[in-house]
């Protein structure tokens, strides 16, 4: 694959990788650093990129991984000591004052959630990846992925509606 | 689609039931603005996903950068599963190979012992006769070496007889002097000299 093809078929992968990384490490910077990295793993691997069913599975797949690196290697951070002895943060609790900060109390909702439903989550619900896709890309069967899923959706709408966070304070 | 419809499918949304397409319908049903005050809290769900799939990498020079770090990047050539499952077989056939010739040349040396055990008997009859012949000659070399001994005490004789001999060659002496004796006292004799 020359940079042509690169530029073609894998580069306009780059915000769907980066809203992957971001939706796991949330934080925008590190996301892009991660996407950063995977095209040049991919363009390393350029030779053989063609013998891959799925070049953007495995750019999906690399990106997680790297993720999950990141986040294995900051599990104890001595920056965020000060973070952990304060009370942590209740989200979702206030009432929401419009839809766009209905938007933030479901994104911190999405990030209690285990790594795997987080994914799971973002490429079906946000990307629009298929169960077989998904499943590939996660190594599990489809019925995982969809109980997964499910359990992510439910949790979600559980908290909203425990917390009436969708019904809006009209000023 | 009726509301009826709609609440049948945002209960498959949660059962995780739905297609892709149906749930590309509910995105779009619910980003518009008025939705019945009882569907609203799957509203904001899918406007979520639908801003959600919206967001881009905030730097406007990220492709830019990628591209000029991609064309100074060397091809770094990994194996392929192609290569990798050939490596691998021609280890597999090397190994069976060596442990095929092992167990073969180990059968022919066991075929060859196979032999000789018919012949164990025979060969342990000839090794005894062979030991007994032996152990007969080495009688006789002893009988032999005993004889030697007797020549040893010869010898010690001989070394006397050397001792005999000097007496012998004194005894010439006296005789000299016993010819000069009768030189001296008949000197016209010729006859002795």
């Amino acid at each position: 694959m020359d940079l042509r093809e690169f530029k073609i078929q894998v580069i306009p992968l780059k915000n769907k990788l980066y809203r992957l990384a971001k939706r796991l490490l949330e934080d925008p910077e590190e996301a892009q650093d991660i996407v950063q990295e995977v095209f040049i793993k991919l363009w390393n691997r350029r030779n053989k990129l063609d013998e891959y069913r799925s070049v953007e599975a495995l750019a999906v797949v690399t990106t997680r991984n790297l993720c999950l690196d990141k986040l294995k290697a900051k599990k104890y951070p001595v920056e965020r000591l000060d973070e952990l002895r304060s009370d942590p943060a209740e989200p979702a609790t206030e009432s929401v004052r419009d839809l766009k900060d209905l938007a933030e109390r479901i994104r911190e909702i999405i990030q209690t959630l285990p790594e795997q439903m987080k994914t799971i989550m973002q490429l079906r619900d946000i990307e629009g990846y298929d169960y077989e896709e998904i499943a590939g890309i996660m190594e599990m069967n489809e019925n995982a992925v969809r109980v997964n899923l499910s359990r992510a959706r439910k949790k979600i709408r559980e908290i909203l509606i425990k917390n009436k966070l969708y019904e809006f304070q009209r000023n | 689609m009726n509301s009826r419809e709609i609440e049948e499918l945002i209960g498959k949304f949660y059962e995780g039931a739905t297609t892709p397409e149906e749930e590309r319908q509910l995105r779009a049903l619910f980003s518009h603005e008025e939705v019945p005050s009882h569907l609203a809290v799957h509203a904001g769900l899918f406007r979520f996903y639908e801003d959600a799939a919206k967001e881009e990498i905030p730097d406007p020079d990220f492709e830019k950068q990628l591209l000029e770090t991609l064309d100074e990047t060397p091809v770094i050539t990994l194996y392929s599963r192609k290569k990798q499952f050939l490596y691998l077989a021609s280890m597999a056939a090397t190994f069976l190979l060596l442990v095929g010739l092992f167990f073969t040349l180990r059968n022919d040396v066991f075929r060859r012992s196979s032999v000789d055990q018919d012949n164990l008997e025979v060969a342990y009859r000839q090794t005894q006769q062979a030991l007994l012949l032996l152990s007969v000659n080495l009688n006789t070399g002893f009988d032999q070496a005993r004889k030697l001994e007797n020549f040893q005490l010869g010898l010690d004789q001989t070394k006397k007889l050397q001792t005999f001999q000097k007496g012998i060659e004194q005894m010439n002496k006296f005789s000299i002097f016993y010819q000069y004796q009768q030189l001296i006292i008949n000197p016209g004799d010729k006859t002795r000299p």
